[in-house]
C-alpha cells in the first residue's frame, strides 16, 4: 500500500469548497486548465479533462456526501507506467472548524511504491494551494503566476 | 546522520520569496500563523528558538543552515512536553523554491528517533495549520482564524 496525505486550511464555507471541488468551471481556473467531468452519484464514472479534450485520469464514484466526503477509483490515463498500476482511491474530507474549513485529500493504491502515489505527491500541494488562494483571494496561483494570460 | 527527510510539507504561496522569508524569520510576524508563538532564529551557528506566548520555552535548537533567501535549517528540539524530550532531538528545514510569481516553502523533517512516529499526525496538522496561516497572511493581509492544534497523544 502507498498513501499520499496532504491537510490544508481556507478560510471558506465546506458548501463553497465543495462546489469548488466539484463545479467544472470553477475546477478549470485552479486545476491548471483542467477540469473534473461527472455527475457526482455513486457509481458514476468521472475523469479529469485536459484543455485539449484528453484524458488525464479516470474513475468511478464510490461515495458522496456533499460538503464532507468525496471518494473516487482513480487511474492515470497518460503515462502507461502509471496506468499500468491499475485504480487507487482518493478521498475528499471536508470538516468545518469554524471560520475556515479543513481539507484532508488521501490518494493511497494497493502497489508498494507506487509510481502513481509519487506523481500525485507532487501535483497536489500545488493544486490545492492554488484552490486555496482562488478561493481566499479570488485568484488562482495559475492566474496570478502568468499575469501575461499564459 | 541519514539526509532523506521523514516527512515534507509544502505550501505554494503567491508571494516574492524575500516577503516569504522575512514572514518566517521575523519573531514578529509570526505569532499570526504559528498559534501564537514567536520563531526566534540566530545567525548561523546561532541560537533557535520556539517561544510561547505565556513566556515558556517550546523547542530549542542550533542554527545549522542560514542562507537568505533560500535555505533555513535548525535543529529542532521540543522541550515543552516532558515525554517528548527524548524523542525528538530532529533537525527541520525550510526551502524556498522561486517558481516565478510563486515560492513553493518546503518544510523537511530529518533524523527523527524511531520512537517519533506517534507524532506523525500530529505533527502533520500542526505544520498544514502553520503553513495555511503563512500562506493566507501573505496573500490576504489576515490570519486565520485562531485554533490550537491538538497536543500530540
Amino acid at each position: 500500500m502507498s498513501r499520499f496525505v496532504y491537510v490544508t486550511y481556507i478560510r471558506t464555507t465546506p458548501a463553497k469548497l465543495w462546489q469548488a471541488l466539484t463545479e467544472p468551471d470553477f475546477v478549470k481556473r485552479y486545476w491548471f486548465d483542467s477540469w473534473q467531468e461527472c455527475d457526482w452519484q455513486v457509481g458514476s464514472p468521472w475523469r479529469i479533462v485536459r484543455e485539449d479534450g484528453s484524458t488525464a485520469d479516470s474513475g468511478e464514484v464510490l461515495e458522496v456526501e456533499p460538503g464532507k466526503r468525496l471518494v473516487l477509483t482513480w487511474r492515470n490515463e497518460f503515462k502507461p507506467e502509471l496506468t499500468a498500476e491499475g485504480f487507487g482511491r482518493m478521498t475528499y474530507d471536508i470538516e468545518d472548524q469554524g471560520g475556515m474549513v479543513k481539507l484532508t485529500v488521501t490518494h493511497e493504491i494497493d502497489v508498494e511504491n507506487s509510481k502513481l502515489i509519487g506523481a500525485v505527491s507532487g501535483g497536489w500541494p500545488h493544486i490545492l494551494a492554488s484552490l486555496k488562494s482562488l478561493l481566499e483571494t479570488g485568484q488562482s496561483l495559475g492566474e496570478q503566476a502568468c499575469p501575461q494570460g499564459g | 546522520m541519514s539526509d532523506r527527510p521523514e516527512a515534507i510539507h509544502i505550501i505554494h504561496i503567491a508571494a516574492p520569496i524575500q516577503k516569504v522569508w522575512d514572514a518566517l524569520t521575523d519573531s514578529d510576524l509570526s505569532p499570526d500563523y504559528f498559534f501564537g508563538n514567536r520563531f526566534e532564529f540566530g545567525a548561523r551557528g546561532g541560537a533557535f528558538r520556539v517561544m510561547q506566548p505565556d513566556g515558556q520555552v517550546n523547542s530549542q535548537g542550533k542554527v545549522l543552515v542560514r542562507d537568505e533567501p533560500r535555505v533555513l535549517r535548525v535543529t529542532w528540539d521540543v522541550v515543552i512536553y516532558e515525554d517528548m524530550r527524548a524523542e525528538t532531538p530532529g533537525e527541520v528545514e525550510f526551502r524556498l523554491d522561486d517558481l516565478g510569481g510563486v515560492v513553493r516553502l518546503t518544510v523537511s523533517e530529518f533524523n527523527r528517533p524511531p520512537g517519533a512516529e506517534r507524532f506523525t499526525d500530529s505533527a502533520r496538522e500542526g505544520w498544514s495549520l502553520i503553513l495555511s496561516g503563512l500562506k493566507s497572511i501573505l496573500e490576504t493581509g489576515k490570519p486565520m482564524p485562531p485554533v490550537q492544534p491538538e497536543p500530540p497523544k
